[in-house]
């Protein structure tokens, strides 16, 4: 997805979270699992951008397709396309600001709902996309947040309080982290 | 490096990074002129902060924004009855329960949609989530409660090509950090954005000449950072062998994003290195040479790179009598390298893609395009 940029804020929609921070945004690591109906880590193996019409005119939308290599939470899929709103077809370019982008190659884990087809089919926005990265150092596969920021655990998600180069001293590995949503799956499917 | 030289250049990197340019621009812009918009906000009762209507309350947003910029103002159209549509070249202001027909999704509070057509904007709505609960305040959060008027100065920092500074690996106080917190008003950082674009009030040239630049690097931690892992990657992954140079890294990172950061604003090669060769001898930084043109960052040649490297190399073995130390990184490679990490940075990168982009590339695959 080129050219495309979001703006968007998360609502404060928690008397608690409001309560005590400064600021917070996005979605809690529990929130995330609970809202996805379906959690996966994909590879993009394409993207493309075209015009739509609606009601309200047209409107540029972008289609990423994810080769699915592993599905933590929701239904089994070989491959999946998820629609983003914005990108550029031509000289023309719609940017919505936050709207995460989406390159071939690119290998995220993905906290997708879709359901009534929203402006981003990603849990809080940009917010349900965490990046695949293999740290040079360890060689090990790492997870970071959609803008890049390392994670030392999932209690850290939704904290947007970490300064942003600040790196822990320990980074959480992709298995890591998706043994961790699995498990929040199991619970809270459980407590259902 | 020498310690006065040394606190120069993290002096300027630190203010260039984190408190002077943290702002991060769009590709794209207004034309000169005004920028109508249509406020279609309906009414309110009267508001916890004295305005008269959500319309009063984004007036007073876009007159925050005005009252910085010179080349372009915002106009409002009170109670506007033109057609909400996208696409269709008119500035929309307004709640409403979707964007155009699309769910906001859930958390979302409101939306900007820019369109442009090569690199000049021209039509940005901004749709606020009616779903929620409202009201213009100042201070504190209140829970559950949106505050029109922070989100409003937010999304018309969009509208007007900003976008957020925090999810480019910047660490700065402001108003368009992707995130509301207590903060309700501009801040110098926004500002500066904002007068990056469009100029100052005052000097309706705009451009910022003389000071840190217009283009923002990133703090020197991460280019470190970078600068480490490169060296890993070619001791470790390409298994090359040792050499020998006199810069130690942190200098070598240091000067040459130094040099870099002269080039993409204006200075020419020679007066690039002149400046980071006389901050290595003990003075204050130069100022830059101008401000750099809005869209994408361009670098310099890398073999104008390179030369500043062989210079570098150069002042430090034979001026500074620093002794030789190892590195698996050859000078082509590190310049290069290190390079090809700036232009992914400054044109939108985060840190962390900005090391895998170059990454990939020295594994042999195609350059990713950069983030805007």
């Amino acid at each position: 997805m080129r050219r495309l940029s979001v703006c968007v804020l998360a609502a404060l929609l928690g008397l608690s979270r409001t309560a005590t921070s400064t600021s917070v945004v996005a979605p809690t690591f529990d929130e995330l699992v609970a809202r996805a109906e379906s959690v996966f880590v994909g590879r993009v193996v394409a993207e493309r951008s075209l015009w739509v019409d609606s009601r309200a005119g047209r409107a540029i939308v972008t289609d990423v397709t994810f080769a699915i290599e592993r599905t933590i939470k929701g239904p089994l899929y070989a491959e999946r396309s998820l629609e983003f709103l914005g990108g550029t077809v031509g000289d023309d370019t719609l940017r919505v600001s936050g709207m995460p982008e989406f390159h071939v190659g690119d290998r995220d884990v993905l906290f997708v709902n879709d359901s009534g087809r929203p402006v981003s089919p990603l849990v809080g926005f940009m917010y349900g996309r965490f990046r695949i990265l293999r740290d040079a150092r360890s060689g090990r596969e790492v997870v970071r947040t959609h803008d890049g920021r390392p994670l030392a655990s999932v209690d850290e998600v939704g904290n947007r309080n970490a300064p942003a180069a600040s790196a822990p001293a320990r980074t959480l590995n992709l298995d890591e982290f998706l043994d961790a949503v699995a498990a929040k799956a199991r619970a809270q499917e459980r407590n259902r | 490096m020498t310690r006065r030289a040394l606190v120069s250049a993290l002096l300027v990197a630190t203010a260039a990074a984190a408190s002077v340019s943290g702002f991060v621009l769009f590709s794209d812009q207004w034309p000169n002129g005004t920028i109508a918009m249509n406020l279609q906000l309906g009414s309110s009762p009267r508001l916890a902060d004295g305005s008269d209507s959500w319309g009063a309350s984004a007036e007073s947003a876009l007159a925050g924004w005005n009252r910085s910029i010179s080349r372009v103002q915002f106009t409002v159209v009170r109670d506007s009855a033109a057609p909400k549509g996208d696409g269709n070249g008119v500035n929309n202001v307004f709640f409403s329960n979707d964007i155009y027909g699309k769910p906001f999704g859930q958390g979302v509070i409101a939306v900007s949609t820019n369109w442009s057509r090569r690199s000049v904007r021209t039509e940005s709505d901004v749709v606020f989530n009616a779903v929620l609960t409202w009201d213009s305040y100042n201070g504190t959060l209140r829970p559950g409660v949106q505050d029109f008027h922070r989100v409003a100065l937010h999304e018309f920092g969009h509208v007007l090509g900003l976008d957020h500074p925090d999810e480019n690996g910047q660490a700065v106080s402001a108003i368009m950090n992707s995130h509301v917190s207590s903060l309700d008003q501009l801040t110098s950082d926004d500002v500066s954005g904002a007068q990056a674009l469009y100029g100052a009030v005052g000097s309706p040239g705009g451009g910022t000449s003389g000071g840190a630049g217009t283009v923002s690097f990133p703090p020197r931690n991460e280019s470190l950072d970078f600068r480490i892992q490169l060296e890993a990657k070619y001791r470790d992954g390409l298994r090359r062998g040792p050499t020998s140079t006199s810069v130690d890294n942190e200098g070598d990172i240091v000067w040459t994003q130094e040099y870099e950061r002269y080039r993409v604003n204006q200075c020419s090669h020679a007066d690039a290195v002149s400046r980071v060769m006389a901050q290595i001898d003990g003075a204050a930084a130069p100022g830059v040479c101008g401000a750099a043109p809005p869209g994408q960052v361009r670098f310099p040649p890398r073999n104008e790179a390179l030369d500043f490297r062989t210079q570098l190399e150069a002042k430090y073995r034979d001026g500074l009598k620093r002794a030789p130390s190892s590195t698996s990184v050859d000078a082509e490679g590190d310049v290069v390298w290190t390079q090809e990490y700036l232009r992914y940075r400054v044109n939108g990168c985060g840190h962390a893609l900005a090391v895998q982009n170059v990454t990939v590339q020295i594994d042999g695959l195609p350059a990713p395009p950069v983030c805007r």
